[in-house]
């Protein structure tokens, strides 16, 4: 319906209220309807942004992004800085995030696939110990946008592969529900938003190389290479790491600068939802946990994209935050935590036992500021269940089935990874050890059947 | 699956692209136009698809700006409605504009609707009405208060200042924070002229004047006016903006293409 020249703000109301019955704001409340909230359990409020590393928040000391609501929900929780994803792929990553447990486990190992049935995601579990389970945005298990999650009811929102557009609608739908959800269950809501995984789209569409900039005003603002691009290492034939051999310094520089507007654009939808989750009655009893499937290459080691196992691709933000129970701005540099750690460290906020055979641990105590042994190590996987990854506080070693060839890294004294120590005898018992932790560490695993098995070290 | 589409995955989209991916198959607007009156224009939402399958139209934006007042304000109507993976969105805005060189929202009311004919019953739908206003450096949405760095536009009224810019009704447009959708804060914003050109559109050749605008929070935007002012085409990523007076009987189209009638 067209609207009439010359209306005047209470006409507009009306006639928006009148207008299209389809859209009558009344039958849009239904669902929301109900009466108290329950005030014994928390309500929890996940964020997933898609393709974000580490490194890319203003407060963690970046100064080519600016990312006021992420640095905001920095300020008001905990950081993890040493927070890996399962599987540096979306599929995969979010498999583990939504059930605790490997993807080589979950049968997620590439893009696509859906969890493997008889293990429950996040939604299922919650939802049977009384929780509203709510869900807008990405899911890709299998499909990218599903009308349908089982455990889930589902919000509107997204566009496949064009998350500038859709993304809106997924904070606006996020924000309705906070503004309306008047039901008499906690919630756990999932608001998973694509940006700034646009980025893959954009590289495809800037592939040839730059003759001139092509919006010279931001050349002043321009972000430097890293200081690892050039450190092209041997890596193992089944890495097929993405990398733009054509491209000059000025592709490079302007794909960091469209990249990080990207990032921004992702923290101003987040930024819509912690708005309006502070301007609703929930504000004080909603546990939010903020992080990303996994990372992105941004020209270190002259890569793109993701889907390898460099920290570029693997260390991912992760934030929680819970008014009065989680310590405020506070920034974890020690404890080594993991994609699969979300559903425990959900359900026991929640206080609901977590589902079976779990391989993330709860971060409740780290996070309430109690001391508890803590893991050595943790592992990510990738490429159709033929890489691992395992690191240490100190060391990391990155293997593929079956390849000899292998990468080990002194984190402490080469953070950017630039200097592989796998064939350097004075690293032999270290890297050893690793192989030994990693090697037991898969024998515990449940493998699903289109998975390869417990991972052995070709050495 | 769909096939690929990938000769338009495959490179930056420009005026000269959307013209070959067929965006531009009709010919501008010819009318006369008065970027400082009253006017009502409608711009087609148009995207790079993956497949070559999907349709590049995913929806419009239509402004109407009313009758500058004494106090050199002006009321602006807008209402977008996007096609999104399963439904649509609806946004509906009326903003009370000062007319200067960024258009100033003063205040502003808003409706967001969304519907998802294929969603479970419960949520299949959802929305809210949100009203705020501009005081000083002070944004008030409903109970929060942001400070924001002057002036002030949206993505809405920018496109009315951008057009009285264009047609020198106004000479300059100062760096601006932009509040996106009337919520989102993206700082920085800064519009660069960037010269005269020749463009093909539907059968014509014309001249359109051109401007870059880079800011925080976005990939940076091109957008090309005619001679009066008008703004033909706004580039930006995988995204366009184009004047069509047809859109709305497209949009319609698509929906009865998609089975979503009555959504409209």
């Amino acid at each position: 319906m067209r609207a009439k020249k010359g209306i005047s703000r209470r006409t507009f109301l009306d006639v928006s209220l009148k207008s299209g019955a389809a859209f009558a704001l009344q039958p849009l409340m239904h669902g929301f309807a109900g009466s108290a909230v329950s005030e014994s359990k928390p309500n929890i409020l996940f964020i997933i942004t898609d393709q974000q590393g580490l490194e890319t928040l203003s407060a963690l000391q970046n100064p080519f992004v600016h990312t006021p609501n992420e640095d905001r929900l920095k300020k008001r929780g905990v950081t993890f800085t040493r927070s890996y994803s399962v599987n540096p792929v979306c599929s995969p990553a979010r498999s583990s995030m939504f059930t605790g447990r490997m993807s080589s486990e979950t049968g997620v190992v590439h893009n696509g696939l859906p969890i493997r049935a008889g293990i429950p995601n996040l939604g299922q579990w919650l939802a049977q110990f009384g929780y509203e389970t709510v869900y807008v945005g990405k899911w890709h298990l299998p499909d990218g946008y599903a009308t349908r999650i089982p455990g889930f009811k589902v919000l509107p929102g997204g566009i496949y592969l064009r998350g500038t557009v859709g993304d809106r609608t997924v904070s606006m739908a996020s924000e309705a529900f906070l503004r309306h959800y008047e039901g008499k269950k906690p919630f756990f809501m999932v608001a998973s938003f694509l940006q700034p995984h646009d980025v893959c789209g954009w590289i495809r569409r800037n592939a040839r190389p730059l003759e001139t900039w092509p919006f010279p005003e931001i050349e002043a603002a321009l972000p430097p290479l890293p200081p690892n691009f050039d450190a092209l290492l041997k890596e193992a034939k089944r890495a097929k790491i993405a990398r733009m051999p054509e491209w000059n310094e000025r592709n490079w520089r302007y794909y960091l600068w469209s990249y990080y507007r990207m990032v921004e654009e992702a923290d101003r939808e987040l930024g819509r939802v912690l708005d309006a989750l502070e301007a609703s009655r929930f504000a004080r009893n909603t546990l939010v946990i903020f992080t990303s499937d996994h990372g992105e290459g941004r020209a270190r080691h002259r890569t793109v994209l993701k889907n390898f196992l460099y920290e570029e691709a693997v260390n991912v933000p992760l934030i929680v935050s819970f008014p009065g129970r989680v310590a405020e701005n506070k920034t974890d540099e020690r404890h080594l935590v993991s994609g699969a750690d979300i559903t425990p460290t959900v359900c026991d906020f929640a206080g609901v036992p977590a589902p079976p055979n779990q391989r993330g641990l709860s971060l409740k105590p780290i996070l309430t500021g109690k001391e508890v042994p803590w893991r050595e190590f943790v592992v990510s996987e990738v490429m159709h269940d033929y890489g691992r990854m395992i690191r240490t506080d100190r060391f990391k070693l990155i293997a593929y089935r079956d390849d000899p060839v292998i990468q080990f890294f002194d984190l402490k004294a080469d953070p950017w990874e630039t200097h592989n120590l796998a064939g350097e005898t004075r690293y032999a018992a270290q890297l050893k050890e690793l192989v030994r932790m990693l090697e037991s560490w898969e024998k515990r695993l449940d493998f699903a059947p289109n998975a390869l098995g417990p991972f052995t070290v070709r050495m | 699956m769909a096939k690929r589409n990938s000769k338009a995955w495959r490179r930056p989209l420009t005026v000269h692209s959307l013209a070959e991916y067929g965006g531009l198959d009709f010919d501008p607007p010819q009318s006369e136009f008065r970027a400082a009156g009253p006017w009502e224009l409608s711009w087609q939402i148009w995207l790079l698809t993956p497949s070559k399958k999907e349709s590049h139209h995913h929806g419009f934006v239509r402004i109407q700006k009313g009758a500058l007042r004494s106090d050199s304000t002006f009321l602006l109507s807008v209402e977008q409605h996007i096609i999104e993976q399963h439904g649509i969105t609806r946004q509906k805005a009326q903003i009370r504009c000062r007319s200067d060189a960024v258009a100033t929202p003063l205040w502003w009311e808003k409706r967001f609707d969304a519907r998802f004919p294929k969603m479970n019953r419960t949520y299949a739908s959802v929305g809210f009405e949100k009203k705020g206003s501009l005081s000083g450096s002070r944004i008030f949405d409903g109970a929060l208060q942001k400070t924001v760095a002057l002036p002030l536009s949206s993505n809405w009224s920018l496109l009315e200042a951008l057009q009285r810019l264009a047609a020198g009704v106004t000479s300059e447009m100062p760096p601006f924070t932009l509040l996106d959708e009337l919520e989102k804060i993206k700082e920085e914003q800064r519009i660069t002229f960037a010269g005269r050109r020749q463009i093909a559109f539907g059968t014509k050749e014309i001249s359109v004047n051109c401007y870059r605008h880079v800011g925080r929070a976005m990939l940076p935007w091109r957008y090309y006016f005619d001679l009066q002012g008008r703004l033909l085409i706004a580039l930006s990523g995988l995204q366009a903006l184009i004047l069509n007076p047809q859109v709305e009987e497209i949009q319609r189209k698509r929906l009865k293409r998609l089975g979503w009638e009555g959504f409209e």
